[in-house]
């Protein structure tokens, strides 16, 4: 060894501290692998062991990563991880998200004859992704994070093996993916040529140490680093992929992706946005120009998301283009955090609200998709009041939640959104997206319109009986809207605790 | 400790309400009894009366030197924080709220009580005890609430709970559409509340009742007007007008009376429709520093108090006879707060409480005994069927009349003493006030003799037999039966109260004043003018009209001969009071035709004509852009990546041109 | 200069290289037939329509190559290096440790689905 090798003893252990912080991380790779396990032992018929072991592991970690959120900040693996409030809050958010994915799932899955034990496993390893890419610090643990909820999402996607359609979109979303996937690893390549690093705290330090404006190779790695999140996060003009992909995903998975999956990408955005540039002491001129284009994709992503949301009749579609909508709103809030006093939570905030109430709406979805996910018409909702009054209800909430009506979390969220806008000078972006939302409330309002003063179809299939995992998600997410809608100051200041620890 | 209070109504509610909705209401699953439920509920408000009780108690104890901290205050959560806007959510139990409180409770305990007999027969006892228990659940928000918006939480609560209630046998037309009409007639009032309360808000940058009282405290602060004040208060009033059903606002409440009777007695005889005076008594520094609108408050409870006794003198149906009482009488209280009376006005909420509550419970037990029959007509000699219920009604009609020492005496007393003697007073008040006083033992006095006094109208076999063999045909009268002990219990427990309960307000030794005191500062100046004889003299004036009201009607209704051929000489003024004055025939013309007419002509000329095609073209355009949109994706992956690339390329494009 | 061994390497093995091609080229017998003629290529014939189906198999064995051939190219460095890292405590190998019982799990699951049964 020649002496430019010098051995960091900090490096070859780990303090209590950060033993702690990675317990989540252990725990849900832990629980993965006994489900991998499990799920190919001949002694068992796994079927019940894997989903109550995978399902398990996401709830317990869902509640260490709870105990932790108040801990202070804690440095991993030479700085290239952080535990800290953010990540937590976010870590909850992603295995939340699972374990009620699974929930939905079990009774779906009997029926779609598709009860395998790896559906579960590879949900788990996307959860295990997105911690990954919430916590992480640099921007190849990113790339690396990225890649494993990806791949398993994308196997997600197709799972309905028999389906040509979910073939088609698994297949999509693989070719789309691994293009973005190549863009980032660019501009990370270059990040790394106009930086000498891929750590983004140190870039950020170095943008801001440049007094003199940064390099164009420094832009061009950004941007494109901001594109393969653009990308993620299905932001006009990069939102191709996602109706497709919705739609042909089994229904639980598509609630899985615009909720865990949306809400990993811009947590992880969020980091990179303002360390690279939207943050603080970042120079005046690539801001604007950021700015600028952001304000252009948010303002395409909320018109085109909700014109096209518009024209469809069928709901799982109609659902796609509106989380591109709801994408575009949380854009905004985006462009708004640097300039409003409450920064980035009201974003934080609406991820949440959001993320409740689709998988909420995607539960009650899962339960009422006849065989091979048909049945999602509008007028498969019609007379959905008289049939099952209880899940019209619920979806209703949800409904009346994305369109923003109080007391949903939906309202809440928004209005916070929209004052932080306000806060920040973005008027006019402000008013194109009232407009939008009320736009909005059409398409929302004529499911409502089906389900309670329409007559069911004639000869319409019965509905079977709702199982008991499912009627759980489905309740807990009701009151969580509208816990979230009446009384928003808990969650918000959680949000804000999260954010300011970034 | 304080959050109990509410919390347990709260508790109440969702128990019966989660055992309702899950384990009730999917067809075909068993009801559970009114006993149990009813148990529960009871159990639930019971509790929480005890709860009051022992902080009422514990504010007592505090040193009255310190009078102005006598409260107890508890911060649940923080309900919103908006900017520097922050809405802690917040309980706080002063002198006036500990007093509301002590009565909600208390008196709801009865009537919950009550109801577990009145509603034995009823087909989903779970679901009215559960609505029974949300109501007193939002009351005690309303009185508990520390700020405005709190208040107007429960304010808005409680009125979903009367619409709840009031159409609770939602399947008769008539009883839905009553449940309506409160509903909407209220909202008028809720949106003078409501911008009373943004305006407020932007004068003194502050919902908090606490503060706000503090700002006034001195009288008027620098840079307020006077004239915002008074449109405040106003705004304020027109609120209050609307939930305790004051002209013109008061049609709702004859009509809510379609309710159970527990509900009447409780919801709208009892407390919210007292919430009213509530509202004025908390703010009553803040109507202290308008005279005007403190002249608008005390006009209009003066009116109202006439205009309602006039009309329940016609009525037939006995509920309706309370109803319109109970207009007059909440007429009284706001006559009390107009004139600076604040003191007074509560006073009387609280002796009305009892003594209407009781009236409106016995009868409740008289349609319960009677098999729903309501009209009076039809009734009579009742004293020999129902002896406890006669008992008890005597009482509540002696108290309600003003004779004393029964309650109401003292309390109407006070009220006409202050409305003459009174800075803000005027004799006219005071006129008005008498003159509904002996209206109001003439037509309590009618009521009371057509019920129980005078032979029996209905069928006399039912009366005699106690209905064996006959008369189940026409069923009226057969087996009239006095009502169980769990519902006489109650009556007799406010029976009591009725009759004792107005010492704690002797004129010169009141108690209550002083207990108010540091909440309500009391004004005992007299107009120039008026001596302390006065005092007596107008006390004797009042008790002599009270005697001989109930002296003509007595002996008038003795004889239906002599009252129909009353009736008959003056039939126009009859038929006049019959239909309420005509008012709602006028409401009918004045403003529901004419919106309905309006809306028609606005829906075919202007929104047919100009905001459909703006909307649909709007519509259209949206539509069209999806259309196009939707055109691109045409699920060709090749196509996809392209606008992937022309996205990216034209990003990076202005990137570099820009910073080029 | 440091370069120069590279460079005589490079150099060297161009000329062998070479060389051997060349002088089989000219020494060798040659007794050419068609089958011989054809380019080879691992597994399946070369020749003919290329669009036609073949079984998925070659994918799977050769992903699952791949995926613990680069797996085993972390060895490389840890054995280099770990010796040095084993005076301060044992981190390095515990490490390994975790990483060689994940790729067992991999294997033992690869192995009971039946990856690499051909039939």
């Amino acid at each position: 060894m020649d002496a430019s090798t010098t051995i960091r003893a900090d490096l070859l252990t780990l303090t209590s501290e950060q033993a702690m912080m990675l317990s989540p991380y252990l725990w849900v790779f832990g629980g993965t692998v006994l489900a991998m396990i499990l799920s190919v032992t001949r002694a068992i018929q796994p079927r019940l062991p894997v989903f109550i072991v995978s399902v398990l592991t996401a709830l317990v970690g869902m509640v260490v990563s709870l105990g932790l959120f108040a801990a202070d900040r804690v440095m991993l693996f030479n700085n290239m991880m952080v535990g800290d409030s953010y990540a937590n809050f976010f870590n909850v958010v992603f295995l939340a998200s699972a374990a009620l994915t699974m929930l939905a799932s079990f009774e779906y899955l009997d029926q779609e004859r598709l009860q395998y034990g790896e559906y579960y496993l590879l949900v788990l390893f996307a959860a295990l992704g997105m911690m990954l890419m919430a916590s992480a610090l640099d921007l190849i643990v990113i790339f690396i994070a990225l890649e494993l909820m990806s791949l398993s999402v994308y196997v997600l996607v197709g799972f309905r093996r028999a389906d040509r359609r979910s073939n088609e979109a698994a297949m999509k979303y693989f070719i789309l993916g691994a293009a973005a996937s190549a863009i980032l690893l660019y501009g990370t390549a270059l990040l790394y040529g106009a930086t000498q690093s891929t750590n983004i705290r140190d870039i950020q330090a170095f943008v801001q140490s440049q007094s003199g404006g940064v390099s164009i190779m420094f832009t061009l790695g950004a941007w494109l680093v901001i594109v393969g999140f653009l990308f993620k996060i299905a932001s006009v003009p990069f939102h191709m992929w996602m109706p497709d992909v919705y739609e042909g995903a089994p229904t639980p998975i598509t609630g899985f992706m615009t909720t865990g999956l949306k809400a990993a990408a811009f947590a992880t955005f969020v980091r990179i946005f303002i360390s690279t540039g939207y943050g603080d002491g970042l120079p005046a001129a690539i801001q604007s120009h950021m700015h600028d284009i952001i304000v252009v994709c948010a303002v395409l992503t909320m018109v085109i998301g909700n014109a096209v949301a518009l024209t469809q009749t069928n709901l799982k579609r109609m659902l796609a283009y509106s989380s591109i909508a709801h994408t575009g709103y949380i854009l905004v809030g985006m462009i708004a955090g640097q300039g409003s006093e409450q920064g980035y939570a009201p974003v934080v905030l609406y991820l949440v609200a959001y993320a409740v109430m689709n998988m909420g709406a995607f539960a009650v979805l899962a339960i009422l998709a006849a065989r091979a996910d048909q049945g999602l018409n509008l007028r498969d909702f019609s007379g959905l009041s008289s049939r099952q009054p209880w899940l019209a209800f619920a979806m209703s909430v949800f409904l009346l939640s994305m369109a923003g009506i109080p007391p949903t979390a939906g309202f809440a969220a928004k209005y916070l959104l929209f004052y932080s806008a306000v806060q920040a000078h973005e008027i006019g972006l402000v008013v194109i997206s009232v407009l939008c939302s009320a736009i909005s409330v059409y398409y929302y309002l004529r499911v409502l319109v089906h389900m309670y003063m329409h007559e069911p179809e004639e000869g319409a299939a019965p509905l079977r009986p709702v199982s008991v995992w499912a009627a759980a998600v489905v309740a807990s997410m009701v009151v969580l809207t509208v816990q979230i809608g009446t009384l928003p100051a808990g969650m918000l200041a959680a949000a804000k605790r999260a954010v300011m620890s970034l | 400790m304080l959050a109990l209070i509410p919390l347990l109504p709260l508790i109440g509610f969702l128990i019966n309400g989660a055992w309702y909705a899950f384990g009730q209401a999917p067809a075909g699953r068993k009801q559970a009894n009114a006993a149990i439920t009813g148990t529960l509920a009871s159990l639930a408000i019971g509790a929480s009366f005890v709860v009051s009780l022992i902080l009422f108690l514990q504010l007592r104890g505090m040193s009255p030197e310190a009078g102005d901290h006598r409260f107890i205050e508890q911060t649940l959560f923080n309900w919103m924080q908006i900017g520097a806007f922050q809405l802690p959510m917040t309980l706080r139990v002063d002198a006036l709220s500990a007093l509301f409180t002590l009565f909600i409770t208390g008196v709801g305990t009865l009537i919950h009580i009550y109801a577990i007999g009145y509603m034995s027969h009823d087909e989903t006892p779970g679901k009215f005890f559960a609505f029974l228990n949300l109501f007193c659940f939002a009351m005690l928000m309303l009185v508990l609430g520390a700020s405005l918006p709190i208040l107007f939480l429960g304010w808005e609560g409680v009125g979903l709970c009367s619409y709840l209630l009031i159409g609770y046998w939602y399947t008769d037309d008539e009883k839905a559409s009553a449940g309506k009409k409160a509903f909407i007639v209220n909202r008028i009032g809720d949106f003078g509340f409501l911008l009373g309360m943004f305006l407020i808000y932007a004068t003194f940058g502050t919902l908090e009742l606490a503060q706000l009282t503090a700002a006034v405290h001195g009288g008027l602060p620098a840079g307020v007007a006077e004239s915002t004040v008074t449109a405040i208060c106003l705004l304020l009033f027109l609120g209050c007008v609307g939930k305790s059903a004051q002209f013109p606002l008061y049609v709702w409440l004859p009509d809510a009376m379609a309710g159970p009777t527990p509900v009447s007695a409780l919801i709208h005889a009892a407390t919210m429709v007292t919430s009213g005076i509530y509202l004025v008594a908390r703010l009553n520094v803040l109507f202290s520093l308008s005279p005007q609108a403190m002249l608008v408050v005390a006009t209009v409870g003066a009116f109202t108090a006439l205009l309602a006794a006039t009309i329940a003198i016609a009525q037939r149906d006995i509920k309706k006879v309370l109803a319109y009482s109970t207009v007059s009488q909440l007429g009284y209280m706001f006559l009390g707060c107009g004139v600076g009376a604040f003191s007074a006005g509560v006073f009387h909420v609280v002796t009305h409480a009892f003594f209407k509550a009781l009236l409106f419970l016995g009868a409740g037990s008289v349609i319960h005994g009677m098999h729903e029959e309501q009209d009076i007509m039809k009734m009579g000699g009742l004293r020999k069927q129902m002896p406890r219920t006669f008992a008890v009604f005597a009482v509540a009609w002696l108290a309600i009349c003003g004779i004393p020492p029964f309650s109401g005496f003292f309390s109407k007393d006070e009220i006409l003493w202050q409305a003459y003697s009174s800075t803000h007073g005027h004799a006219l008040l005071w006129g008005f006030g008498a003159l509904t006083a002996v209206m109001t033992a003439f037509y309590m006095t009618r009521l009371f003799s057509l019920t129980f006094l005078g032979t029996p109208r209905f069928q006399e076999h039912g009366a005699h037999g106690h209905g064996d063999g006959h008369g189940h045909g026409t069923g009226a009268g057969a087996g009239v039966h006095e009502s169980p002990a769990v519902m006489i219990l109650p009556l007799a427990v406010l029976a009591l109260l009725s009759a004792v309960g107005g010492f704690i307000g002797v004129p010169h030794a009141s108690w209550l004043d002083e207990w108010l005191d540091p909440v309500i500062h009391s004004q005992h100046e007299l107009a120039a003018g008026v001596s302390g004889s006065t005092e007596w003299l107008l006390m004797g004036v009042s008790v002599a009209g009270a005697a001989i009201g109930i002296f003509f009607a007595l002996r008038l209704y003795a004889d239906l001969a002599r009252a129909e051929a009353l009736r008959k000489r003056f039939a126009g003024l009859h038929q006049a009071l019959v239909n309420k004055w005509y008012v709602d025939e006028l409401y009918d013309h004045l403003f529901v035709r004419p919106i309905h007419a309006l809306s028609q002509g606005l829906w075919k000329g202007f929104d047919v004509a100009v905001i459909d095609r703006i909307v649909l073209g709007i519509g259209y355009v949206t539509q069209w852009t999806g259309q196009t949109v939707r055109v691109v994706q045409t699920g060709s992956t090749q196509v996809y990546a392209f606008m992937f690339v022309v996205g990216l390329i034209a990003t990076v494009g202005y990137l570099i041109y820009g910073l080029a | 200069m440091s370069y120069l061994p590279v460079l005589i390497l490079v150099v060297i093995a161009i000329a062998l290289g070479g060389a051997i091609q060349i002088l089989s080229h000219v020494l060798g017998p040659k007794f050419p037939n068609p089958m011989k003629n054809s380019p080879f290529e691992c597994g399946m014939p070369p020749l003919g329509d290329a669009r036609h189906r073949f079984s998925v198999r070659f994918y799977l064995v050769a992903i699952l190559f791949l995926l613990f051939d680069v797996e085993a190219v972390f060895f490389f460095p840890f054995a280099v290096t770990f010796r040095e890292y084993l005076g301060i405590n044992m981190f390095m190998v515990l490490e390994m440790a975790v990483f060689v019982g994940i790729l067992l799990v991999g294997y033992f699951y690869v192995l009971r689905k039946g990856a690499l049964e051909w039939d």
